[in-house]
């Protein structure tokens, strides 16, 4: 039989499981929730239908050049459509951007451009024996093997990747995975699990090394919500339900999960408990950790699960704990229990304006140790607050007039350095009432520091932004602009410097690279007890740069360095994948390392989900001690 | 004339006079042009000199200690916090580009008046510019002379560079109106002795701190200590150093760059004060009066040239290295990083020092002095001078001419009529040389001495060598081996022996003999083909006596301080010892010393200097023969034998490549010269004991 064979199309119509719907309906005594199940989706299984095969989100949107300015287009995003003459200018001054010269993608490649998929014909009989859809198409497996880091982007732009999947399988349930990963294990085939796709860690690229067959499990098709229990205030999901359906169809019934990632419009609920995801709005609803109550993983050696759905247990350590984070290294996860929440009846938003970022930091610190944050409260260096600011539209004459009073009523009247100022940007939750307070708590702590009100329509921008951020990257591709972000969680006696030592740093690092424009920008998105997370924008032109990427990179890891140096970790949100694992020994001990390694022994000894992440990094493999069981172990990894 | 044939005397082209460009135009017009200096890195906002106190005062630490003391010392916390503002008072800097102004113009008009030409590096200019954008850094000078910070300001005020703050010792708070003056020139004052004082130590670090992050001025501070008297490095102190490590260590900043800088001058301001403090005579206390007494002197002199180089910056956080890995860091390894990194700035110093032209000729007169002669032809002088230099240059050094363009020989020439204080061609013979003797031998010696050190430590290896070969003390010894394993052991030994006099990059002791050697033998060859064989050979075995002659001085400062030491043990109880301050120790060795020249030794004044006399007991201390006892007065400590059997051994050692003159006769004049410390033993501290 011929291996390069067109997608089978299978009908959708296989039963879900309906046990524990069934008593959740009966706890509930609401009507049946088949209702919940099959609503329309926003992404299609041929994912490069609708999304952008070599960028960022939808093909509709995104950043383009015309007739002298840049603007955003369709109408998906508030700013669709939009001219945008000042962000033009900002790109030019900023980044040096010359319009003039378009680097060009190369071409979608053809699917006969592909190296020929490395599966046997008797993989693809007891795949079809188990019933999933399957493709070995190239564009299906392309579109599978890398995420949304720079190098995965640039590569996808200009070449191949050294090593792609074999073959993509769709699994539509629980019990598919199972028998997926059975068969895995019985022909020792590689399993990548594949969840929205948004990985900035380098967690879902093909191990360039590895010689089996490489089997994308994409989970997209496991979409549906199972079954919600309003009594206990909990949902159970599949894991390949991405973000927007999840919280869409959550909505009509009057709940949400409150959790809120930037990529929450493509990422998965298997996804972000894989990667240990946070949510904007985490204050209020708390981050993925603190919102999971029950999950399934699937692993060669059986499925992990708790038998309980209990507000918190103590029996030895937590097996959720090595399901959180594990990166799709240890097994498959399935399904989800989260916790859920009736939708806030108020929201509002707000800003406020502060004289320097080290005493909006102190504001943050403040409010952190009084421990009343609104739903999500983010702080923007002033880089950050005049790139936002560009990002807008022309308005008339009025509105300039406006703008240009209320920039004299700030710098002359309250003696703000435009170049010095910072903003913070708020989102309140709740009851009206409880809104109110928030307000008034937050705003007078910021007067304490010398911040005051800077307006809600100014929080609302910066809000909205946070997605099409997201597609600037391939417009700045476009014109030989590189730009990645990254983030770091830090104590809050270390915010401050490391905000200013980590950007310090990237910019003295261009400067000795000859590099002439370069940005980086830094804003605090999430307050803790303890402290803060970072997240970093940056970006360089690179023309005549041969190698910009490797550049890049260089500047990133010594920036990683700068940052652990800083007390700062490897990740808040992020993950490992591949992309940090060289920090890992750092981070978690040579001991922690071989605990970790032990477990991925019980749960896989063979390697089936042998996507490399966290632990495969050579200086994990330099242990003091290294039994032969240890070296065995590694060499698997 | 010697047979190699100088190349052009010019100083290289990077660098420029810039004096040049004021005897052109008008002093008060350059001093009061627009003055806007490159950028210079800031954290955050710039804070002005007030604000910079109040945030000391205001910091965690200082409130900490505040705190601390008053629960300590039972006192109003309020009351602590005031002592702390009035500390800062003392200390903080108050720059006006005023004053900076004002100096331009007064110093413009005194350097012309006494100076030929400043010679700067500008070359580096452009790289210190980039890197005052980048980190902050720390401008490191060596400290010769109280015009060492007077002379970098200036450099920077010329070239448009930001100025730096500076830190001074306390000396100046006595000169009335000075003091004040300079505060408003931008340096700040740090008191010399603070022992224990928590709150002191919390203030000045703290105030170094903010200063270097917010305070948009490069710090320059003297690694030093002080100015070294004696005219070579002085041993790298850490204290403020540490302030700064500590900015990178605890990540306040990724980096702080340091740039070592390296001044000298063809003639020292302060020679004669510097040779009588060396010899143990009082410093005048710094006081307005003396400084126009001082000024009023300097009229009729004439000072030649001074040089300004850069050396290449220091990264502090890639000198920290993988110490900086862990948060937690330990302390113990933390400073040695910190005293490599004051190592590594003082070696990086003498590497760029430009070398004054009379320092060599000062080598080759304390030569022909210490035979006993009191002049040198000056053909054979220059012979010398041309032999040196080709040992010399081969390691990137030279020789700073004053008079550009001209020959070495003019140059010379010049350098002599600057230094006629000590050394005189007369009218009629103007082929000889006269060294000028006044009342006190030993003060002309020293002043000599300050000059030679500036030039000894290029020439260290060479000079070692050349005791290690000498035939002369090898036949004295049957036990001497010759081998050349041998004499590398020797020569390692040596020179950890006299780190403290010639600090130098430790570890390369093998490598750095051998290319020594083979400089010498390449400069022995070119001669012998040019086919002047005979006269060659007696000038190059003049040249390597000078070698041996000019290291000579400080085996014996060394050997005396351990026999002194020695005998002072013998004579003593052993039971209850008694220990010896270490500062008096120096002074009974120099005496010791001081009766052994001219008859046992050759006049090696340079034996006399308290400054080698001092580093001699740390030597002994570092090897571990000897052990250090903190006093129960004051901040001094005493000195006693640890290990007599080795110490013993020690002495003989050194004995080994002393030039003495009668070996035999020098047990009694040792054991009758004891009788001469009994008056000073008088004096020995008894209080502390083992």
């Amino acid at each position: 039989m011929s291996l390069k064979q067109t997608l089978v199309s299978r009908d959708d119509s296989q039963q879900p499981e309906i046990n524990e719907k069934t008593i959740a309906a009966a706890v509930t005594g609401e009507e049946s929730p088949d209702t919940l199940v099959r609503k329309k989706r926003a992404i299609p299984k041929k994912r490069q239908d609708v999304l952008k095969w070599n960028g960022w989100g939808y093909k509709d949107s995104g950043f383009v050049y015309r007739d002298g300015d840049l603007l955003f287009s369709g109408d998906r995003y508030p700013l669709g459509n939009l001219i945008l003459p000042y962000f033009t200018n900002w790109v030019r001054d900023r980044l040096g951007g010359n319009f003039a010269l378009k680097v060009e993608s190369i071409e979608e490649p053809d699917d006969t451009t592909f190296p020929e998929a490395n599966v046997t014909s008797e993989l693809i009989s007891k795949i079809e024996e188990i019933g999933v859809t399957y493709s070995v198409q190239g564009g299906d497996r392309l579109f599978r093997s890398h995420g949304h880091t720079l190098h995965d982007i640039f590569t996808l732009r200009t070449g191949n990747f050294p090593r792609i999947p074999d073959l993509v399988v769709w699994p539509e349930s629980h019990n598919h995975v199972v028998a997926v990963v059975n068969l895995a294990q019985t022909l020792g085939v590689v399993l990548i699990p594949y969840g929205g796709g948004t990985s900035v860690s380098g967690a879902l690229s093909v191990p360039e090394n590895e010689r089996r067959t490489v089997v994308s499990l994409d989970m997209s098709q496991m979409n549906r919500i199972l079954w919600v229990d309003e009594a206990n205030l909990i949902c159970c999901a599949e894991a390949g339900i991405i973000g927007q359906d999840l919280e869409g169809q959550l909505r009509t019934l009057g709940f949400t999960t409150g959790h809120e990632p930037d990529s929450y419009e493509f990422s998965s609920l298997g996804g972000w408990v894989a990667t240990r995801a946070s949510g904007m709005k985490k204050n209020t609803y708390g981050n993925i950790e603190d919102l999971l109550v029950h999950v399934k993983m699937v692993t060669p050696r059986g499925t992990v699960e708790k038998h309980c759905k209990v507000p918190r247990i103590s029996a030895g350590p937590d097996i959720h704990h090595f399901v959180l984070g594990s990166e799709g290294s240890l097994g498959v996860i399935t399904e989800v229990v989260l916790k859920i929440r009736p939708l806030p009846i108020c929201k509002r938003y707000g800003s406020v304006v502060f004289p320097d970022f080290a005493s909006g930091v102190s504001a943050m610190r403040e409010v952190a140790k009084e421990r009343c944050q609104p739903a999500s409260i983010r702080l923007m260096d002033n880089e950050q607050f005049k790139f936002g600011h560009s990002l807008r539209a022309p308005v008339g004459f009025l509105g300039n007039l406006s703008s240009a009073a209320k920039q004299f009523y700030l710098t002359k009247f309250k003696g703000l350095d435009l170049n010095q100022i910072c903003v913070a940007t708020l989102l309140f939750e709740g009851q009206k009432h409880e809104v109110n307070v928030q307000e008034q708590r937050i705003y007078g702590i910021a007067a304490k520091f010398g911040g005051m009100p800077g307006g809600d329509s100014n929080g609302e921008r910066g809000y909205i932004l946070t997605f099409v951020i997201a597609y600037i990257r391939d417009i700045a591709l476009d014109y030989n602009i590189v730009a990645e972000s990254f983030e770091t969680s830090v104590p809050w006696s270390h915010t401050f410097n490391l905000c200013e030592n980590v950007k310090l740093r990237v910019i003295n690092e261009c400067r000795a690279r000859g590099i002439r424009h370069h940005f980086i920008t830094c804003r605090v998105t999430q307050t803790y007890d303890v402290g803060a997370c970072v997240y970093f924008y940056f970006a360089f032109n690179y023309a005549g740069m041969s190698d910009p990427v490797r550049v890049f990179e260089e500047i990133e890891t010594t920036a990683r360095d700068e940052i652990l140096a800083n007390r700062g970790s490897i990740s808040h949100h992020h993950g490992i994948g591949k992309l940090r694992a060289k920090w890992v020994p750092h981070t978690m001990s040579q001991t922690g390392v071989g605990a970790l390694l032990h477990i991925k022994r019980a749960v896989d000894p063979d390697n089936i989900f042998g996507n490399g992440n966290i632990l495969s990094s050579p200086e994990t493999m330099v242990q003091p001690q290294q039994s032969q069981e240890d070296s065995f172990m590694h060499s698997k990894l | 004339m010697g047979s190699i044939s100088a190349p052009p005397n010019i100083p290289a082209p990077m660098f420029q006079d810039i004096l040049s460009a004021r005897r052109r135009s008008n002093d008060f017009r350059w001093a009061s042009r627009p003055y806007n200096p490159s950028t210079y890195f800031v954290r955050g906002r710039a804070k002005e000199p007030k604000e910079l106190v109040a945030s000391v005062l205001q910091c965690a630490r200082v409130q900490a200690v505040v705190r601390e003391i008053a629960v300590k010392e039972g006192r109003d916390s309020r009351d602590v916090a005031k002592q702390a503002e009035q500390i800062l008072a003392e200390m903080a800097h108050d720059y006006h580009l005023y004053t900076v102004r004002w100096f331009g113009y007064v110093l413009s008009k005194l350097a012309k008046n006494h100076f030929s030409s400043i010679f700067v590096n500008v070359q580096k200019l452009q790289q210190i510019k980039d890197c005052f954008q980048r980190y902050p850094v720390i401008l490191l000078p060596t400290h010769r002379s109280y015009v060492d910070f007077l002379l970098l300001s200036y450099v920077c005020f010329t070239f448009d560079l930001p100025l730096p703050i500076i830190a001074a010792g306390m000396d100046f708070m006595g000169m009335m109106g000075i003091a004040e003056l300079l505060r408003k020139a931008g340096a700040f004052f740090i008191r010399r002795r603070f022992g224990a004082d928590s709150l002191y130590w919390a203030l000045i670090s703290e105030y170094v701190k903010r200063a270097v992050l917010s305070g948009c001025h490069p710090m320059e501070m003297f690694v030093e200590g002080t100015r070294s008297r004696s005219g070579k490095s002085l041993y790298p102190k850490i204290g403020l150093l540490t302030s700064i490590a500590e900015l990178v260590r605890d990540r306040e900043i990724p980096d702080v760059l340091i740039l070592p800088i390296s001044m000298s001058y063809d003639r020292t301001l302060e020679e004669t004060l510097y040779a009588r403090e060396l010899l143990g005579q009082p410093k005048p206390k710094e006081s307005t009066n003396g400084l126009i007494k001082g000024l009023r002197w300097l009229q009729s002199q004439s000072y030649g040239s001074m040089y300004v180089n850069f050396g290449e910056f220091i990264s502090v956080r890639e000198t920290l290295g993988e110490c900086l890995a862990s948060p937690y860091v330990d302390d113990a390894i933390f400073t040695k990083r910190i005293q490599k990194l004051g190592l590594n700035v003082v070696i990086e110093q003498q590497k760029n020092l430009v070398t004054p032209l009379f320092s060599v000729v000062a080598t080759i007169v304390l030569a022909k002095m210490s035979e006993g002669e009191r002049s040198i032809g000056f053909p054979k002088l220059m012979n010398q001078i041309h032999g040196f230099r080709a040992l010399i240059t081969p390691n990137g050094s030279d020789f700073g001419l004053p008079l550009t363009g001209e020959t070495l020989e003019w140059n010379v020439r010049h350098i002599l009529t600057i230094h006629s204080d000590l050394v005189v061609c007369p009218k009629n013979e103007e082929h000889i040389v006269h060294f000028q003797m006044g009342e006190d031998e030993t003060v002309d010696g020293m002043k000599f001495q300050h000059y030679a050190n500036q030039f000894v430590p290029l020439i260290v290896p060479n000079a070692l060598l050349s005791v290690l070969t000498n035939s002369a003390t090898i036949s004295d010894n049957a036990q001497r081996s010759t081998s050349e394993e041998s004499i590398l052991k020797d020569y390692a030994f040596l020179r950890e022996l006299l780190f403290d006099d010639f600090i130098y990059d430790r570890g390369n002791e093998m490598l750095e003999a051998s290319k020594a050697s083979s400089i010498f033998n390449v400069y022995l060859n070119k001669g012998r083909s040019n086919g002047h064989t005979s006269r060659w050979t007696t000038e190059t075995e003049e040249m390597s006596k000078i070698l041996r002659l000019s290291i000579e001085p400080f085996l014996i400062a060394y050997w005396g301080v351990a026999k002194t030491l020695a005998q002072l043990s013998i004579q003593e109880d052993q039971t209850e010892s008694q220990i010896v301050e270490v500062k008096l120790l120096g002074k009974m060795s120099q005496s010791y010393i001081r009766q052994l020249l001219g008859s046992h030794f050759p006049n090696h004044y340079g034996a006399l200097s308290l400054d080698t006399l001092n580093n001699a007991s740390m030597a002994f201390i570092k090897l571990g023969v000897v052990t250090k006892i903190k006093l129960d007065s004051g901040n001094s400590f005493g000195m006693v034998v640890k290990d007599s059997q080795r110490f013993a051994q020690l002495i003989i050692l050194i004995e080994n490549y002393l030039p003495l003159r009668s070996r035999s006769k020098l047990n009694a004049v040792s054991s009758s010269s004891v009788q001469d410390f009994q008056d000073l033993s008088q004096l020995l501290q008894l209080k502390a004991k083992l």
